[in-house]
């Protein structure tokens, strides 16, 4: 009995804990909206930041979106071929790398990619007591450390999820037509007559803004809140990879219900 | 102990420690002050408090321009007094009776009465009294996790004292609100125990860094000053290197040209000296006491170096169990026949402060 | 590293992320489609029912696709749907041109259907296609086919007469 009534407890005291935690993000998130005046201000410090999250995470998105766009391909053509259809092949490449895969996979890419480095580089910031410095020099760490991340994150993913798709399109185009010999006229177009520019790209590109907004909130705050130790950071690292997996996906769910309820009536 | 100023234990010269305008003497700082003058006709410094300029101004531009020629004749004047304001202190800090010295002195810094805790239960402070006159350079003294770090974040706002007032200027650090305590923190320098230098910047931009925040200055006059203070710690060879390139001696000497960076009133150190080989120890001291009187700086020391600190500062405070349980200045301390004092000064393992962690009787322990 | 390195690699990076964007826009979606495409005229087409037409389907000719569905609106007192195709310069079309609202497959998406006529005069900018035939409803259909069937089940043989000519009133039917 005691025991069930300590496992309840814990359920509880967790969830309050996790809600809380939501609270002080979105707190944190309008914090950073505040201070991010510094930001645009002086374009320098954002400019770094998205040279520290998206140029060096450059080749990692978009070589997994070669392959990732090759892979589909393949695996469309066992399918399609059953129909006679695969000419469709660019259709299905296009449309699942621009809708879905393009953002979520280049946000879980970043996330683990450049989002544990900004959290493992602000928490460690805040381990040695470089924040603490900076508050001492009268300089808000919100201001100059937290927000030119928070906004290089937020420039550099949907551009990182641009080229994602593009790749995947270009390493599908490579299989669908050099590999398997798809007619190249009509790959491309039976790709531009379902992709539409705003249902297609456009809402991808939206995804990917919202995803890089939560990916780079989780990633300095969970650097931000670190406890200050060697395995507060760790502890810290981890939670922004899994958390922001998570976010990535239940936001993409929650995104695709809204953005395509309206083409499926 | 005469004056500040005179009573100098140190080697090094006096000359290059890179406090712009009282070093180099007048000549000097009124060409660089026609020269900021000149420039800030074209970039013009916006201020928010009479002496300090800031870069983050939320001034109206008719409130900034109305402002700004009042507030740099001031700045300019003020650069100008240094050098006599450190004269006059060296003359006039004159104690007749060392034992009871800082309350000769206009007082920097007072501490009356302070209580803190981080939980309500666990008391860090309790009834904390010190005062630190201006011009001063005091150590606060005491064993590991007896509260001495802690009365550098109440000076530096950090914390806020549970009872009793912390008054740096005559203000109460407690009750500032945003744009003093911004002002307040513009006028301190803080060297934190393991330097906090920026390991994404370089040494030069390490330095560079209070200076761009808070000033519009042109990036040559940034230049010279970061050598200036540079130079004042011997590292200016070192400027293009990076922190991690540095040894734990250099390091601590970087950062104490950041704490300097923007010429403070009130200096504080964590623990300048731990984990430093005696020469480096020794450099750092003395660099201490030299920018401490050069730049007419107040300092507060906390340390439980005993041996260096006592060659260097004015007066000692010894913290234990987060209160004031001895001080005096340093000729006073060595003679003191205070069983606390006698124990931290010779370093015995068993004293007032004992060796053996509460516990139960060993009886009962073993039972 | 470099402060001007820093600044080419960000410039770098910015510039192919928007390539990108412009090829997933232009290449892969339809923002812009070709100038010859972008380039044409648009004429009118009233229906009784469009089906699930929408806009920016295509609009065929003998299977080539010769334009694109611009706009579909209701005309508030004819109660007709208004179908604005918008026609590619280089295909012209007799003024006696049938339209018609087709499916690809059985289950596949709508189209517009041209079927060219022999009159001598084209159709210019902002004509009306006279004649039209509205899409094929396959509720309508089947609720016709089974209606039929129970009405008529003692002669069997009358069942296939509205499969033949499904929508005597409204369905189907050219107009004059």
């Amino acid at each position: 009995m005691n025991a069930l009534i300590e496992v309840i407890r814990g359920i509880g005291a967790s969830v309050i804990g996790g809600v809380s935690r939501i609270g002080y993000a979105t707190r944190f998130l309008f914090t950073i909206l505040a201070h991010s005046g510094t930001s645009f201000m002086r374009p320098r410090l954002v400019v770094r930041e998205v040279y520290q999250a998206g140029v060096l995470s450059l080749i990692i998105v978009c070589m997994s979106g070669l392959f990732v766009g090759m892979v589909l391909a393949l695996q469309g053509y066992e399918t399609l071929s059953r129909y006679g259809a695969s000419e469709s092949m660019g259709v299905l490449v296009a449309m699942a790398l621009v809708r879905e895969l393009g953002p979520v996979v280049a946000g879980l890419l970043f996330a683990s990619r450049a989002g544990s480095a900004m959290t493992a580089e602000i928490g460690l910031m805040k381990t040695t007591e470089q924040l603490a410095a900076m508050e001492v020099m009268a300089v808000d760490p919100i201001a100059r450390v937290v927000a030119p991340r928070f906004w290089g994150g937020v420039i550099s993913l949907p551009l990182l999820a641009v080229l994602f798709s593009t790749l995947g399109v270009f390493g599908g185009f490579l299989v669908a037509v050099k590999l398997i010999g798809v007619d190249s006229g009509a790959f491309w177009s039976q790709m531009q007559a379902s992709v539409d520019w705003h249902y297609g790209v456009l809402n991808g590109v939206i995804k990917s803004v919202v995803f890089g907004i939560a990916v780079s909130l989780i990633s300095v705050f969970e650097g931000y809140d670190a406890d200050p130790t060697a395995e507060g950071v760790s502890a810290a690292t981890t939670r922004t990879v899994v958390t922001s997996a998570l976010a990535i996906l239940a936001l993409d769910f929650v995104l695709t219900v809204f953005m395509f309820r309206g083409e499926i009536n | 102990m005469p004056c500040v100023g005179a009573q100098n234990p140190c080697r090094i010269p006096l000359r290059p420690v890179g406090a712009l305008p009282p070093v180099l003497g007048p000549k000097r700082s009124a060409r660089t002050s026609l020269k900021l003058m000149h420039l800030s006709v074209k970039t013009p410094i916006k201020f928010k408090h009479k002496c300090y300029f800031y870069k983050k101004s939320t001034l109206s531009i008719i409130g900034m321009l109305a402002f700004f020629k009042y507030s740099f004749l001031k700045k300019v004047t003020r650069q100008f007094a240094r050098p006599d304001t450190i004269i006059r202190m060296s003359s006039a800090a004159d104690f007749s009776s060392p034992a009871t010295a800082p309350s000769h002195c206009e007082p920097l810094v007072e501490l009356k009465d302070v209580s803190f805790g981080y939980t309500r239960t666990r008391k860090i402070l309790s009834g904390v009294t010190l005062t630190v006159p201006k011009g001063k350079l005091v150590a606060v003294m005491g064993g590991s996790g007896c509260g001495k770090t802690t009365i550098l974040r109440l000076l530096c706002g950090q914390h806020r004292a549970s009872s009793g007032e912390v008054l740096v200027g005559g203000q109460s650090v407690a009750t500032m609100d945003r744009e003093q305590m911004f002002a307040h923190r513009r006028r301190l320098g803080m060297l934190f125990q393991f330097g906090a230098l920026f390991t994404d910047l370089s040494v030069f931009d390490n330095i560079a860094f209070p200076m761009r925040e808070h000033t519009d200055l042109p990036e040559e006059v940034i230049h010279d000053l970061v050598l200036m203070k540079l130079n004042a710690v011997g590292l200016r060879g070192a400027a293009r290197l990076k922190p991690s390139e540095l040894s734990g001696g250099m390091a601590r000497r970087v950062a104490l040209a950041r704490t300097i960076a923007l010429d403070p009133q009130l200096a504080l150190y964590d623990e300048p000296f731990a984990g430093l080989d005696p020469i480096s120890l020794s450099v750092v001291g003395q660099l201490i006491r030299k920018l401490n009187d050069a730049l007419g700086m107040t300092s507060v020391l906390v340390t439980h170096d005993i041996a260096e600190s006592m060659k260097i500062v004015d007066y000692i405070y010894f913290i234990s169990d987060g209160r004031v349980v001895a001080h005096g200045d340093v000729p006073s301390i060595r003679a003191s026949k205070d069983p606390f004092v006698r124990q931290f000064v010779d370093g015995e393992p068993d004293g007032p402060v004992r060796f053996h962690y509460p516990a139960k009787t060993l009886v009962e322990d073993f039972a | 590293m470099n402060k001007k390195i820093i600044d080419l690699w960000v410039g770098v990076f910015v510039l192919i992320g928007l390539a990108g964007l412009a090829f997933l826009a232009l290449k892969v979606g339809n923002l812009l489609s070709t100038t010859e495409e972008r380039n044409g005229y648009e004429i009118e087409a009233r229906f009784d029912n469009i089906g699930a037409l929408k806009p920016r389907a295509p609009v065929k000719a003998a299977g080539v696709v010769v334009g694109r569905v611009e706009s579909i609106r209701l005309d508030g007192k004819t109660y007709e749907a208004v179908a604005r195709l918008h026609i590619f310069q280089q295909y012209k079309f007799s003024k006696d041109t049938i339209a018609a609202v087709f499916t690809s497959g059985l289950l596949g998406e709508q189209f517009v259907g041209l079927e060219g006529g022999g009159d001598s005069v084209m159709l210019k900018d902002e004509d009306q296609v006279k004649k039209t035939q509205s899409a094929v409803q396959i509720e309508k259909l089947i609720s016709q086919f089974l209606f039929s069937k129970a009405s008529e089940s003692p002669t069997p043989a009358a069942s296939a007469t509205p499969a033949a000519a499904p929508a005597p009133t409204s369905a189907t039917g050219v107009k004059p």
